[in-house]
């Protein structure tokens, strides 16, 4: 008797476990599907018009024909010049939040408002952007504004990554540096940064992915409707992915005909984001293998 | 003359009283267990010795302590150099992101030596001194993370040692060990007690019998017992304390 | 050498430098005996006091390892070899004391002759080296040194047993010697339980070194 009972109880507790992994799977799978269906569409869609042509060439007869050499450019050199300004700011204000000042007050509300500027809509970012930078700073549209812009997006990001990845580090870690007789810059820049560091660079991935989608930001700041040269300097305009696709599919000259392209455009839009993606990995790798832990 | 006296050392987080009226007189060259139930104050008073609670807002301490008869928390006390002479072995073996070398060698140059002789000198020595030298001293270039749990907690003591302070603090220092890397690092401290006057927190009661001369039994805050360890762990002269290290309670 | 080595060493030192103090004692006993020399019995009944010290530091410094150490396997044993053998020497320290008490306190000389027939000298010589091989056992971890003494017991067990009848005809031979002659019969029945405590000794010391328990078990099982 006994021994049915226990092997009825089993049944069902394997029964029960089917149930709730095959639930679990499905959603997870689910949003792979998505993921999948998405990204296939837009390959699909996008595929017939990529060579080497549309990546290197610059756009003609009202961005219907030629390529978005010009976009793909001014997209790197603002994720390049956002990055450039946010990443060292944001670490800097998080090793001084986390590591030099007090709990407390202050503490408390700078975590605050640093969460409030990552729920601020980026349209708003670009509409400040423009007033500062643009108008009042006399950058006028300028790759300068739009990293500038983007970068303030981009710091609520980086300074609550690097924040958490410097809480992870292990205090002893510290203590064990002062106990030796370092100073607090000693210990935060020779044990602590390169502890944290593989997930600072998580951050950094986070922060490009955000900026290089971003189209609201730069809409007033830096973005050229249709600008078929390569910018010269940081104070020119310049065109870039996400703009010209909204550009594109919305108030071209003929929006039917420059459809494929569209979609071209996407494509290379998220091959970018991906390539920084796997190079930021990479890079986390590394420097993760250096201070592997045990 | 004592290496380190407690005078009724009080001490707060915030509001709330961690450390009641300790007492206590500790010997050159002796090793120290302090022992008692989880937050009862051992391991938050092994941290004043070297001032690391100096490093957690909001806390108070009154009351004082002498190493070497200097008040080490009078006003004007240079608390680096007291941190020199107070080296501290930590209960997770942490050694740095750094190779096996650098990491012995970090307390030497932040405390401002470059003499790249002098340094090599001392991290052999230092090394030599943990019985690791014969394991690492063809790797001494690999990241310390290479090593093994045991053998990173003897670089961590290395790492202390190199610095040549006169008491080592430890605070629980084999409860990640395997048995084996533990009676490594205990026959460690026992020879060590000859050069260094060595503060240990342990839960492990054998651990305290095996290494210590004298022996602490801390409970709520308070310090309970000091004595000999053969007296202590023969016939205690409170209850309370035969009671814990006999498990009876907590 | 671990912590717990050294310690354990010491506790062997001392317990040598017991073993070779009670060995001392008998062999000072012997010869007071011989030559009814009452200063030197009266040096060996002084010097208990020393051997019931050394008893006292060993019980401490055993239970200390217990409680420090909490030895085990041959650790174990060799600690709780020590303790038992430490009160089998307080033992033969408390015999020596009672043969030279005798020495003191008899009146006549011995009878020379008697002495040859009871074969006491010999006894005594044979517990004596008993005592020193387990001794040497002990001190070289040496088993087939240890398992020598079984056998050697048998001699005194001998001359205990005839020391009876030897003795009851001597009194009613001598009937003014009745008093030396008892105190001897005395001795030799001491001299008996020293070989028994040596065998005892010898039997920790087995069960130290090859963890074989060899309490009542006949002699030819003891000394294989």
């Amino acid at each position: 008797m006994m021994m049915l009972d226990e092997n009825k109880l089993a049944k069902r507790k394997k029964l029960r476990q089917s149930i709730a992994f095959g639930i679990l799977s499905t959603l997870s799978y689910s949003i792979i599907a998505i993921l999948f269906i998405i990204l296939s569409f837009i390959i699909y869609k996008g595929i017939g018009v990529i060579n080497w042509n549309f990546i290197s060439q610059m756009p003609e007869e009202g961005m219907t024909k030629g390529g978005i050499y010009p976009a793909i450019i001014g997209t790197l050199y603002l994720v390049g010049g956002s990055i450039l300004f946010a990443f060292p700011i944001g670490v800097l204000a998080a090793i001084y939040m986390n590591e030099y000042v007090k709990d407390g007050i202050f503490k408390k509300i700078i975590k605050q408002m640093t969460n409030n500027l990552a729920g601020i809509p980026s349209i708003v970012f670009g509409l400040f952007g423009m007033s500062l930078f643009v108008n009042k700073l006399g950058f006028g549209d300028s790759i300068l504004a739009g990293s500038l812009t983007l970068g303030l997006l981009a710091l609520p990001v980086v300074i609550r990554t690097t924040e958490e990845a410097l809480k992870a580090v292990d205090n002893t870690f510290r203590q064990a540096s002062i106990g030796l007789g370092a100073s607090k810059w000693e210990t935060t820049s020779k044990i602590v940064l390169p502890i944290a560091f593989p997930n600072i660079i998580t951050g950094l991935i986070l922060s490009i992915g955000r900026v290089s989608g971003e189209t609201a930001p730069i809409l007033f700041t830096v973005a050229a409707y249709f600008l078929p040269k390569l910018p010269t300097s940081i104070f020119d305009q310049a065109m870039a992915l996400p703009y010209h696709l909204y550009v594109i599919s919305t108030s071209g000259t003929n929006i039917e005909e420059s459809r494929p392209i569209a979609y071209g455009t996407a494509l290379v839009l998220i091959i970018i984001v991906l390539i920084a993606n796997l190079l930021a990995n990479g890079l986390r790798k590394y420097f993760g293998n250096k201070v592997k832990m045990n | 003359m004592f290496k380190i006296e407690s005078k009724n050392v009080d001490f707060f987080y915030g509001s709330s009283q961690a450390l009641k009226n300790i007492n206590i007189a500790i010997k050159p060259n002796t090793v120290t267990a302090l022992i008692g139930p989880s937050g009862c104050g051992k391991s938050t008073y092994l941290r004043l010795f070297n001032r690391m609670n100096d490093l957690i807002d909001n806390t108070k301490i009154t009351g004082q302590i002498l190493i070497d008869g200097e008040d080490i928390y009078a006003k004007g006390v240079n608390v680096d150099s007291l941190r020199k002479k107070v080296g501290m072995v930590f209960q997770k073996p942490n050694p740095f992101p750094k190779t096996i070398f650098e990491n012995v060698a970090y307390g030497l140059r932040v405390n401002g030596i470059s003499d790249k002789k002098f340094i090599e000198e001392r991290v052999e020595t230092s090394i030599k001194q943990v019985a690791l030298w014969e394991e690492v001293k063809d790797k001494l270039k690999k990241s310390a993370f290479e090593l093994s749990g045991g053998q990173q907690q003897r670089l961590c003591i290395a790492r202390a040692l190199a610095i040549q302070p006169s008491v080592i603090l430890m605070d629980e220092p084999t409860s990640a060990l395997d048995p084996i890397s533990t009676s490594k690092v205990e026959e460690l401290i026992y020879e060590l007690k000859s050069k260094y006057t060595i503060v240990i927190v342990t839960h492990n009661m054998q651990q305290a019998g095996r290494v210590s001369d004298t022996t602490a039994f801390f409970y709520m805050g308070e310090l309970i017992e000091y004595d000999n360890t053969k007296n202590i762990f023969t016939h205690p002269k409170i209850e309370r304390t035969q009671n814990y290290i006999t498990g009876r309670f907590g | 050498m671990s912590h717990l080595e050294v310690e354990l060493q010491q506790l062997k030192a001392e317990t040598i430098k017991m073993w070779t103090l009670v060995n001392m004692q008998l062999r000072k006993g012997k010869e007071a005996l011989i030559n009814l020399d009452k200063d030197l019995a009266r040096e060996v009944m002084l010097s208990e006091r020393r051997v019931n010290a050394y008893e006292l530091k060993l019980d401490r410094d055993c239970e200390n390892i217990f409680a420090l150490f909490n030895p085990v396997a041959v650790d174990l044993r060799c600690v709780l070899a020590i303790l038992k053998i430490n009160s089998n020497l307080e033992r033969t320290g408390d015999i020596a004391e009672g043969i030279a008490k005798f020495v003191t306190n008899v009146d006549n000389t011995f009878d020379k002759s008697l002495l040859e027939i009871t074969r006491v000298v010999e006894m005594y010589e044979q517990a004596i080296s008993m005592m020193d091989e387990v001794l040497e056992a002990f001190d070289k971890e040496d088993t087939a040194i240890a398992r020598k003494v079984f056998l050697q017991d048998e001699i005194l067990d001998e001359i205990n047993i005839k020391a009876n009848k030897i003795i009851a005809n001597y009194i009613r031979n001598n009937t003014d010697n009745v008093e030396a002659a008892l105190y001897l019969l005395s001795i030799i029945r001491k001299l008996e339980r020293v070989g028994d405590q040596s065998k005892n000794m010898a039997e920790e010391i087995i069960f130290y070194i090859e963890a074989k328990v060899l309490k009542h078990r006949s002699v030819k099982e003891q000394s294989k």
